[in-house]
């Protein structure tokens, strides 16, 4: 984009402030009924049932294995990111879905508050659980992915 | 695939109570909606968008620049090693 001038990129008709105002009030009733489905959405996973996975799962951290149990830091709540670890692989050959998405998650402290430790996790050759996610390469901030020396600070929650 | 998966803990018992996967862990990013509020969107091929919209090629990936993943420049130009220890079993 920076490549092209200013005068070759579309851009939106003009108009005065009175018609602008009107159509954004328009699109404010689209956004506050989007608002009120994702409250409804929201609540009814706070009503789904739960399933018994294994504690015991191992994960790989800043302190070497630790497991699923010990993942929780205490806390009663954990949320979980699943990145998708090419082991053995450098850098720039890791995933880039996976590096946008947990490159944004940076401030913990409002998650803590509410007892919920995040943690960002990849997969492990061998061991599967719950059918979802697998053993885990470590947690954010101080992740640390099988198979690597150091904590590849660039998946570390966006601490550059 | 990428998930996000959520347990709650009761004592040493571990449960799983939710899991998404591909855009459902959009809910960890905020560039997608700060992008979604400006003229131009994500500028990603796919999208909707009226005619002489800017979008990234088609074949460009929306994550990567220069063969890394774009978040990883920052990091390197901030002076963070890449080093993985890639090649050690």
């Amino acid at each position: 984009m920076k490549d092209i001038t200013r005068d070759e990129l579309g851009a939106p008709k003009i108009v005065d402030r009175s018609a602008f105002q009107a159509e954004l009030d328009a699109l404010r009733v689209r956004e506050k009924a989007h608002t009120r489905e994702g409250d409804a959405i929201a609540a009814a996973r706070r009503h789904l049932p739960m399933v018994e996975v294994d504690g015991a799962t191992p994960l790989i951290g800043e302190r070497g294995v630790v497991t699923l149990l010990d993942a929780f830091e205490g806390r009663r709540l954990l949320v979980a990111y699943y990145f998708m670890w090419h082991a053995g692989r450098p850098a720039p050959e890791q995933c880039e879905g996976c590096t946008f998405y947990t490159s944004q998650v940076r401030e913990l402290t409002y998650l803590h508050s509410r007892d919920v430790t995040y943690a960002t996790s990849a997969r492990a050759r061998t061991k599967r659980a719950s059918g979802t996610a697998t053993s885990w390469a470590g947690r954010c901030p101080g992740i640390r992915p099988p198979g690597t020396r150091s904590r590849p600070s660039w998946l570390d929650g966006g601490r550059a | 695939m990428m998930h996000i998966v959520c347990y709650l803990r009761q004592g040493s018992k571990v449960f799983e109570t939710y899991w998404t996967t591909r855009r459902g862990v959009e809910a960890m990013d905020n560039s997608y909606r700060l992008l979604d509020l400006t003229v131009y969107g994500r500028q990603e091929a796919w999208e909707d968008s009226p005619a002489g919209w800017p979008q990234r090629p088609k074949g460009e990936h929306p994550y990567r620049i220069d063969g890394r993943p774009i978040a990883q420049w920052s990091r390197l130009k901030a002076g963070h090693s890449d080093d993985l220890g890639a090649g050690r079993r």
